[in-house]
């Protein structure tokens, strides 16, 4: 269907078509005009006219064909037309309908369009002016999304991480060119980066301390230097959380946790925005934890810092959403990465046997949902969390 | 070898081939394993090993690995 704006003054199409006898059976059985001038020979005879004459509607019909077929086609809405049937049309007739835009309603929308219908000797046998409104389509964004040029690229903080390397080469098989952030391992994150180049993908990493803010504004321009914008930006730095009780943390427990969640989190997210409302679009992950849901003791400094970053990416997806920055979260219960490799085996089974699918979860399972969350089939999510945790919280 | 004795326990209790106790088994592949058989378990566990099965791990022992490595612990 052609849109309004791609519609001109004097834009023109035709259709032709021969009458026969058949049209006309067909026409009488559908309406029921079965006029004896429009089917009866001998009556007709008796007339002014002499033969038949076809039903004036059975050629004005066409003038439906055409504006539903060509202009402006699919989705028109005719909701007027004149007419007056200037000379008769018989059986044999070459009918040639056209329609040609004479004004544009810009306000409402509509054109209109002169319809006029000649015969094979160039007559004009019926004429009439038709107005027609453009419905608009209802089509999502993300399909309008779809048709951008060329991959996204996806920063992807702690990309060595075991959350972090498994989003890497999902977002890689997904199609994203990986700005891989790495804090000390750059060997891990030369591999982690041969990985997503075995995908066809492009990928550069980045050397940062998340905590540091000029780091961070050094390592979002390398990537924007690199791929000229940033459109995910994937939170999966991570640390070992050490088990305190309570009556022996510290202020700089707390602190240590809130500054790795919640200072590092602001100080990305208020760097890359820019360059995502520059493009008008955006998404943003962050990585929570089911323990802020279900929480366990010896983790107040950690459960503390990950409910905190609930409260960040809600309201930061509520500010940025009309931006087009989509900020949303992804919780997994406890998964299975060297980080967790020191958690008591009993620890692990239980959580394993208590969990509906029976198992930890994997780094993998993680990356699938932060890969939807990063591609466009999640175009209208903002604020969610989607909790990883087979099925150990139902909410 | 008290992982074998922990499978003919298991066995003896469930009424089933001591063979077809696998690692992973658990209430989810042994039909037999209901509440009342479950308390059997634990009894016949502690008599097994002559070991008292502390109240708050009662609820633990979901399958075969959880079993052995409470009973590990209390040995």
């Amino acid at each position: 269907m052609k849109k309004y704006n791609e519609i001109n003054i004097g834009d023109k199409e035709t259709l032709s078509h021969t009458i026969t006898k058949t049209d006309i059976e067909k026409f009488v059985q559908l309406t029921g005009d079965d006029n004896r001038l429009h089917v009866d020979e001998k009556f007709a005879s008796t007339t002014q006219f002499k033969k038949p004459v076809v039903h004036g509607m059975l050629g004005a019909s066409f003038i439906s064909t055409i504006i539903g077929t060509k202009l402006p086609g699919d989705g028109a809405l005719w909701f007027s037309q004149s007419l007056e049937f200037l000379l008769p049309v018989r059986v044999g007739d070459t009918l040639t309908v056209s329609a040609e835009v004479l004004k544009k309603n810009d306000k409402e929308q509509f054109i209109e369009l002169k319809t006029e219908i000649h015969n094979q000797n160039r007559q004009i046998v019926t004429k009439g002016i038709a107005k027609v409104k453009l419905i608009e389509m209802e089509v999502a964004p993300a399909e309008v999304e779809q048709k951008e040029v060329g991959p996204k690229t996806a920063l992807v903080i702690g990309g060595t991480g075991g959350i972090g390397k498994a989003t890497c080469i999902q977002l890689a098989k997904d199609g994203f060119n990986v700005i891989i952030h790495y804090n000390k391992n750059k060997t891990l994150a030369e591999e982690i980066k041969t990985e997503v180049e075995k995908y066809k993908q492009k990928a550069i990493i980045v050397s940062a301390d998340i905590l540091n803010d000029a780091d961070i504004k050094e390592m979002i321009s390398k990537g924007i230097r690199a791929f000229d914008k940033i459109d995910v930006v994937a939170n999966c730095a991570a640390t070992v959380i050490p088990n305190i009780k309570f009556q022996d943390l510290v202020w700089t427990d707390f602190l240590q946790q809130i500054e790795l969640n919640i200072k590092s989190t602001f100080i990305i997210i208020q760097t890359v925005v820019p360059e995502m409302i520059k493009n008008g679009y955006g998404k943003i992950i962050n990585i929570g934890s089911l323990s802020a849901e279900k929480p366990n003791a010896d983790w107040s400094h950690y459960i503390t810092a990950k409910s905190a970053l609930i409260g960040l990416t809600k309201s930061l997806a509520f500010e940025l959403a009309p931006k087009g920055i989509r900020i949303n979260m992804v919780t997994p219960s406890l998964v299975n990465t060297e980080l967790t490799a020191d958690i008591p085996e009993k620890i692990k089974l239980l959580t394993a046997a208590q969990t509906p699918l029976r198992r930890l979860a994997l780094a993998a399972d993680v990356a699938g949902v932060i890969s939807f969350l990063a591609s466009n089939k999640s175009d209208f999510l903002a604020g969610e969390n989607i909790r990883v945790n087979g099925g150990q919280v139902m909410l | 070898m008290e992982n074998i004795k922990i499978k003919q326990v298991m066995s003896a209790v469930f009424d089933i081939p001591v063979e077809s106790i696998s690692d992973d088994a658990s209430s989810d592949n042994i039909e037999n394993w209901d509440s009342l058989r479950h308390l059997n378990l634990i009894l016949a566990l502690e008599e097994e090993f002559n070991i008292v099965i502390p109240e708050d791990e009662v609820g633990n022992l979901l399958n075969y690995k959880l079993i052995c490595l409470i009973i590990e612990q209390q040995l």
